[in-house]
């Protein structure tokens, strides 16, 4: 019996020793042949972009709509004959949405010669992708994170990130609310889970005072809750509701929150930033009205920008409709930029490529106008869509463009 | 000569789990960065299984908690090694004594594992008094008191935004020292008198007392020592990663550690070490399938393999047994001998009954 | 006064739905020694049932998913359980935390990670006002199917055979098999009242949010494993005042915390929790199998 064991132990081990040297053997061949590629500083035959992304676990929802849009544009671009004659080729490695992953998923398309790389939706997860990357001289962007941190005193030089800075969304609603909803008194209810919706509540607070509204009360939930009675009674305290309510949260802890308040009675105006973009939560929430929320661009086919039109009848033609435009919108934009900068800096090599982008200087690109200067890789102002839920329909209000955003930490 | 035969069948567990993880980490860099860097992971999995193990496999309590003493251990060793001029603009509102430290690398390591070990000791005061099922959950209330401290403290921690700045120092050999250390030292541990009592706790709480055990003192000692062990791996993890937020040592990572050790096999160090590379492998085999099924398959592959383990080997891969050279031997001449087992066979429905009465 | 009463009525309705996440788990473990974290997935395949069948009226599609969610625990039980029954309690915990992450990822490739939105009645989600505290439907859902949860398993438990079945297992496993019970069918009834539990959870959180999702299973299981240990070995009394003591103490602490503090109130609710443990180290009920 004990023998059996053992026997099946060693067997196991030996298996482990075996699988790992070959894994080694396979590995090391591998990127013997393709090593020349690493470096990013080959300027003949194609460019390889690696797709360093979700394409399994909680984060794969929301990247892989973004690496359909970067396809569509690299498909574009490689029909047109390529950037400089070079065309496109694409490497992908799946993060797993895990920390390590995005490590070990930067590593395997740097490996196979990767001298762009396209990383996942947020920060945090980010991160080591962007460390790999910038060991390896590669430029690394994040197609729809909405922190501020790409910064290059955070993280390094070579880590950007397409998406709008979270605070010109909190600022937009806070001018939006102010100017044309003529509110007065503000309420907050963050949720701290993830660190973008504390950043946008401080930056509606901030504006909110700025332009001269009151803040007559704050409060804190946690998306993990399982009932939001506490929120609700101190709602409820309040001498006078409020005008409106700044919900920083997103799907599905802030959703429940949102219908919990709705079921209460609670009718105040309430608007949040684009973490509540798409329709799929709608029906949560039946009958929704008075709802605000700021988006990239239009789903529907009804946006005041024809590009942005285009974009998602193509994605939609190809990959079906997506949940929200932000993924598509941002992937086909980070292939933009990287074939506008390297257009002017005639290579991918990151000495060259990053001082390329961050000449851009309101540089028009589907997504709108983009900016990075020699410390932040985030837009950080760049016009929002307003987005207005009425009977649990969704409605283009208008295009905001903040006069101030405000530097929250 | 004889001395030299007694040291060495006194250590040839180890000896050949050093052997192995060194074997591993040194084949691995042959694949490129890519394999190197799943190695760092691997044997700093390693280091935290074998540290959870000097806890819960020595004591038979389960743990739920012993994450926390990493993510102590992550933050002290990064707040004492972030450099001084980043420190300032990256966390003004520091306590001065630590706004001032700036440690070298092995410094900040003892010290994430002192910080640890004392926060463990600590907790060990009124916890390692309960019975062991109690001390599962008082564990898995301090895991979450830690985090929730950690993700709220922002002058110190930065909250739930990631702390980034750490210095990167843990490299393949890093993490292969620190492995092959813990690795010794638990065994050392297991070995002595400390450990052997702690271990006839496990097998019988009431009879150990009866010879004398203070199965209090025992479990606190344990506490204390895996703390350190794990606060170490906590500090040599973070500045493998360079930013961390206190997620990172949350849930996941503590389902994840149980998982292997479970694995592995809880009932001896042997357990402890091949659980961790064998997730680490089968989680490497089932992405390269990946490329054929599409995603997904690691994480329900991992699933799959991790059931059907536990179904035909219920006490783990090591079934309690430690790895000695007459394993290999035996496996050799493939003849029959008598395993030198170190723990008795765990009847599965008396260990059962040995947790119940508490 | 009123004030007061609305916390108190609050409180009742977050504590009985913890009640019934812990109820189930706390029945389990009493007779199996497991503590199965692949009830969250229950949870979630009940909730993804009701999603599924939301195009149909809303009792039907909520019967469907009943079954749907006690299918699946029979089969749980059936495929990973039963072939590692009487193994280590670790061996065990482990086993369901591969079932859990095998069926969460499996949720994932199948729906993705974006919330599935769940219509359900608005009548169901209603508040009413009765002298001035308001009543959360969701609340008055809670609190009625747990009495009746509660209730109808006490009733079944006491007075019929197969009840008493369960009881004997749950208090000497070997013994009732020596006694002629049969031990899968008593382990197979139990998993089926426990996925009949979730069911109803998974309605009770569905009318709450209005959504299903992969991770929906993670804190309600949390929730149900802390107050199963609270309450003491095996103890489905002990679960159930765990239940309500931690349920009543996140809505006193989310109530009584500054602002500043809020964020970190799980911080203070897990200081009660060991707290608790010190004061009563054997459980809030100490189980009849501790006296050695």
């Amino acid at each position: 019996m004990r023998l059996a064991r053992l026997r099946a132990l060693i067997l196991a081990l030996a298996t482990a020793a075996v699988a790992v040297s070959l894994a080694a053997c396979g590995g090391s061949g591998g990127s013997g042949s393709s090593g020349e590629g690493e470096g990013g500083g080959e300027e003949s035959g194609p460019i390889v972009v690696g797709f360093a992304t979700a394409q399994s676990g909680g984060f794969a929802s929301y990247d892989q709509p973004a690496v359909e849009g970067a396809k569509l544009k690299i498909d574009e671009i490689n029909a047109a004959g390529g950037i400089d004659g070079r065309q496109i080729e694409v490497v992908e490695a799946d993060t797993r949405t895990d920390i390590n992953g995005a490590r070990e998923a930067a590593d395997e398309v740097l490996a196979q010669g990767a001298e762009f790389m396209v990383t996942t939706c947020d920060f945090d997860y980010s991160t080591p992708s962007i460390v790999e990357a910038q060991s390896h001289d590669v430029v690394a962007i994040s197609p729809c994170a909405g922190s501020t941190k790409f910064r290059t005193d955070v993280i390094g030089p070579n880590g950007f990130s397409m998406g709008t800075g979270v605070p010109a969304e909190g600022a937009s609603q806070a001018e939006f609310a102010y100017e044309r909803l003529e509110a007065e008194t503000a309420y907050v209810i963050v949720d701290p889970t993830i660190d973008i919706d504390k950043q946008s509540a401080a930056a509606f607070e901030e504006r909110w005072q700025e332009l001269g509204g009151t803040i007559v009360g704050k409060d804190v939930f946690q998306q993990e809750d399982q009932s939001f009675s506490a929120q609700i009674s101190r709602l409820r305290e309040l001498s006078e509701p409020p005008d409106v309510i700044y919900l920083a949260s997103y799907p599905p802890g802030g959703v429940r929150l949102l219908r919990s308040m709705r079921a209460a009675g609670i009718d105040s105006t309430i608007l949040a930033d684009s973490n509540f973009d798409g329709s799929y939560w709608l029906k949560s929430v039946p009958g929704l009205s008075n709802f605000y929320h700021t988006a990239y661009g239009s789903l529907n086919g009804d946006d005041p920008d024809p590009a942005v039109n285009k974009l998602i009848a193509d994605v939609t033609a190809k990959y079906g409709k997506p949940e929200t435009e932000i993924g598509s919108l941002s992937g086909y934009s980070v292939i933009e930029a990287l074939q506008r900068a390297y257009e002017k800096a005639g290579s991918t090599e990151a000495g060259k490529l990053v001082p390329a982008l961050e000449e851009f200087n309101e540089e028009k690109l589907t997504i709108g106008p983009t900016t990075y200067d020699d410390v932040n890789h985030t837009t950080l102002n760049r016009p929002v869509r307003i987005i207005k839920i009425e009977n649990g329909k969704e409605s283009l209000v208008e295009v905001w463009e903040p006069k101030k955003v405000p530097v929250v930490d | 000569m004889g001395r030299l035969r007694v040291a060495l069948d006194r250590t040839q567990t180890p000896l050949l789990l050093a052997l192995l993880v060194l074997a591993i980490g040194l084949l691995a860099p042959l694949g490129g960065l890519a394999l190197e860097n799943r190695a760092i992971v691997m044997l700093i999995n390693v280091s935290l299984v074998v540290g959870l193990y000097s806890f819960a496999g020595l004591s038979g309590v389960l743990s739920f908690g012993h994450m926390s003493f990493m993510s102590i251990g992550a933050y002290t060793g990064a707040l004492v090694s972030i450099p001084l001029v980043a420190k300032g603009t990256l966390l003004p509102d520091l306590p001065g004594f630590i706004a001032n430290t700036e440690l070298s690398f092995p410094l900040a390591v003892l010290t994430g594992g002192l910080v640890a070990a004392l926060v463990a000791f600590v907790v060990s005061l009124p916890v390692a008094r309960l019975p062991a099922l109690a001390i599962s959950l008082a564990l898995f209330a301090v895991l979450v008191i830690a985090y929730q401290v950690e993700s709220n403290w922002d002058s110190v921690t930065r909250g739930r935004q990631a702390l980034f700045g750490v210095p990167t120092n843990t490299n393949l050999g890093v993490a292969l020292l620190v492995a092959v250390l813990t690795i010794f030292f638990v065994y050392g541990y297991q070995e002595s008198r400390f450990g052997l009592r702690l271990r006839a706790s496990r097998e019988n709480e009431l009879a150990s007392q009866a010879i004398g055990v203070d199965v209090v003192r025992e479990r606190r000692i344990a506490l204390v020592i895996s703390g350190f062990v794990i606060g170490v791996a906590g500090v040599v993890y973070a500045q493998y990663l360079g930013v961390f937020t206190p997620n990172d040592f949350y849930l996941d990572l503590t389902f994840l550690t149980i998982a292997m050790l479970v694995i592995g096999g809880t009932r001896s160090l042997t357990g402890a070490v091949i659980g961790p590379i064998l997730v680490a492998v089968l989680t490497y085999v089932l992405q390269r399938g990946e490329t054929i099924t599409g995603p997904g398959l690691q994480q329900i592959g991992l699933a799959l393999v991790m059931l059907v383990v536990l179904i035909f080997r219920p006490a783990g891969l090591s079934g309690g047994a430690e790895l000695r050279f007459s394993t290999l031997r035996g496996l050799l001449a493939r003849s029959r001998f008598r395993a030198a087992s170190r723990a008795p066979e765990p009847e599965p429905a008396r260990a059962k009954e040995a947790l119940d009465d508490v | 006064m009123t004030e007061l009463i609305q916390h108190f009525v609050d409180a009742a309705g977050l504590a009985s739905l913890y009640a019934l996440l812990a109820l189930p788990v706390a029945l389990i473990y009493g007779i199996m020694g497991l503590i199965n974290f692949a009830h969250g997935e229950l949870i979630m395949i009940g909730a993804y049932g009701l999603f599924i069948f939301a195009a149909v009226t809303l009792p039907l599609a909520a019967f469907l998913a009943l079954v749907l969610v006690i299918v699946a625990a029979l089969a749980m039980e059936r495929a990973a359980f039963r072939p590692v029954r009487g193994s280590s309690p670790e061996t065990l915990l482990v086993t369901s935390f591969a079932v859990s992450f095998l069926l969460q990822n499996v949720a994932l490739m199948i729906f993705g990670s974006r919330p599935k939105s769940v219509e359900t009645p608005s009548v169901l989600s209603q508040t009413v006002t009765v002298g001035g505290v308001q009543v959360e439907g969701v609340t008055i859902l809670s609190v009625g199917l747990a009495l009746v949860c509660i209730g109808g398993l006490v009733i079944f438990m006491r007075h019929t055979a197969f009840g008493m079945a369960m009881r004997a297992s749950a208090e000497d496993f070997t013994m009732a098999r020596l006694v002629g019970i049969r031990a899968n069918a008593v382990i197979s009834g139990t998993f089926a009242i426990s996925g009949a539990a979730a069911g109803v959870a998974a309605f009770i959180l569905v009318v709450q949010g209005g959504s299903a999702f992969a991770t929906m299973g993670l804190t309600p299981v949390i929730i149900a494993f802390v107050a199963t240990m609270m309450g003491g070995l095996g103890s489905l009394s002990g679960a159930l005042i765990g239940a309500c003591l931690l349920g009543a103490g996140t809505v006193a602490f989310d109530v009584m915390l500054p602002t500043q503090l809020r964020s970190a109130r799980d911080a203070f609710v897990y200081g009660g929790v060991l707290l608790l443990l010190l004061v009563r180290p054997q459980g809030i009920v100490a189980s009849r199998r501790e006296r050695v």
